[in-house]
């Protein structure tokens, strides 16, 4: 050991600075928030698993209660080329760009051809209105609880194959969803595109809450643009 | 099939598969505690040293463990301390910015700084000390006090300074050399000021 005072002193701090010890109990109360939180995380991973299964199950038996009825398992065996290689050729046939998965089941629908039952895959062809519903719901408890992000990935889907039963609500709901994100403008813009669309409809009326009103000061630039000849 | 999706739909049918999930559980929380008693007064004690008052460095280091909880399949066996390190230089570096805030909005902040010469020299204290450990800390450069700190409080190893700093050891090294030249430098400046003078803590 030295005999310089310099080095006992500081020995001696850093010493002291190893004894100190917080003075309240947050090493037991930190013990508990983390015991706790691994029980919530275990049990938030149990309620997916849950909650996985019972939409997988749901999907199954929207599968099998939307399955070919006999006559057109019958009208299949007798008509095999008309398959699902009939949908997806649809919307090159029709020359869109970038159409929906209903719209090309309705194109191939207009060609004249057997109607394709939803049978071989729920999201190929149109939904029906309580699917739609039902999509619509899972968005909205979404959007309710925070996940605007989430909503808006499920109005994505609900658009990519929907049958349109409730294309207004789902354009409602994704205003909502936008405005909830913080892309205020955007929501704003699709809300008058909305607006515009269907005035006198009771979402219409919804929706207006959603479009900034002009300052009275200054005339909005939408006003401004129809005062121009 | 005895095993249920959801444990609490379970609890009437004998299941191993079960039991042995529930006492993986009791292990796991059990290893959460022994975490927090094991570490809590290292990451307590390097908060206080970053310049945290007890109490935020109370709810910084509460948040270390969370944070390290949320994602405790990434610590690995004998590298805990280094992760909680790594957890604890981002909770402190958002706890500054959030102090730099409040500090900005007028809030009063808890004094972090004692002033020792108002102190009677007999008044010899862990607190005290610690305070004048501070203070001439923070006047080194912040990763060679942190190494510092490492080295002379948490005597850890230059090794080991170097994996929770994630640097070389040869940097590790000379930062430490830099460092406690500095410190010492800082010391006698202060001197006269020593709370020691008339006994050991």
């Amino acid at each position: 050991m030295s005999d310089d005072p310099l080095d006992a002193f500081e020995d001696a701090l850093f010493r002291a600075a190893r004894r100190e010890r917080t003075q309240s109990a947050a090493l037991e109360r930190t013990a508990k928030a983390v015991v706790a939180s691994y029980r919530q995380q275990r049990s938030r991973r149990a309620w997916l698993t849950l909650g996985s299964a019972v939409a997988l199950a749901a999907s199954a038996v929207l599968i099998l209660r939307s399955g070919p009825h006999p006559e057109d398992i019958e009208a299949e065996r007798l008509a095999p080329k008309q398959s699902f290689s009939r949908v997806a050729a649809a919307p090159a046939a029709s020359g869109q760009s970038g159409p929906t998965l209903a719209a090309s089941v309705e194109a191939s629908d207009d060609a004249g051809a057997t109607p394709l039952r939803s049978g071989l895959a729920p999201s190929v062809a149109a939904t029906t209105l309580e699917e739609e519903r039902a999509m619509l719901e899972h968005a909205r408890s979404e959007l309710n609880i925070g996940n605007s992000t989430s909503a808006l990935t499920l109005l994505d889907q609900y658009d990519k194959v929907s049958g349109g039963h409730l294309s207004a609500e789902a354009t409602l709901l994704r205003i909502q969803a936008l405005s909830a994100s913080g892309r205020t403008s955007l929501a704003a813009k699709l809300a008058q595109r909305f607006v515009d669309s269907d005035p006198n409809s009771p979402l219409a009326y919804r929706a207006r809450g959603y479009i900034p009103k002009p300052s009275p000061r200054e005339p909005s630039a939408r006003a401004a643009a129809e005062k121009k000849p | 099939m005895a095993r249920s999706l959801y444990n609490g739909a379970s609890a009437l049918t004998f299941d191993p598969g079960r039991l042995a999930e529930e006492s993986l559980v009791n292990e796991r929380e059990q290893k959460l505690r022994s975490l927090v008693r094991e570490h809590f007064h290292f990451i307590w004690r390097l908060l206080r040293r970053m310049g945290f008052a007890p109490e935020d460095a109370d709810d910084a280091a509460q948040q270390v463990f969370m944070a390290a909880t949320q994602k405790s399949e990434r610590i690995l066996h004998g590298n805990e301390r280094t992760y909680l390190y790594g957890v604890a230089l981002r909770v402190a570096a958002n706890l500054r910015r959030k102090l730099a805030r409040r500090r900005q909005e007028g809030e009063p902040l808890p004094a972090e700084v004692v002033d020792l010469a108002a102190r009677p020299e007999h008044a010899v204290n862990i607190g005290e000390a610690c305070a004048l450990v501070d203070e001439l800390l923070r006047a080194l450069p912040e990763e060679l006090s942190r190494v510092l700190v490492l080295a002379q409080i948490e005597q850890l190893e230059v090794a080991e300074i170097a994996e929770a700093e994630g640097i070389p050891l040869g940097t590790a090294a000379s930062r430490l050399r830099r460092a406690r030249a500095l410190f010492r430098e800082q010391l006698e400046r202060v001197q006269e000021r020593n709370p020691f003078r008339e006994g050991q803590p």
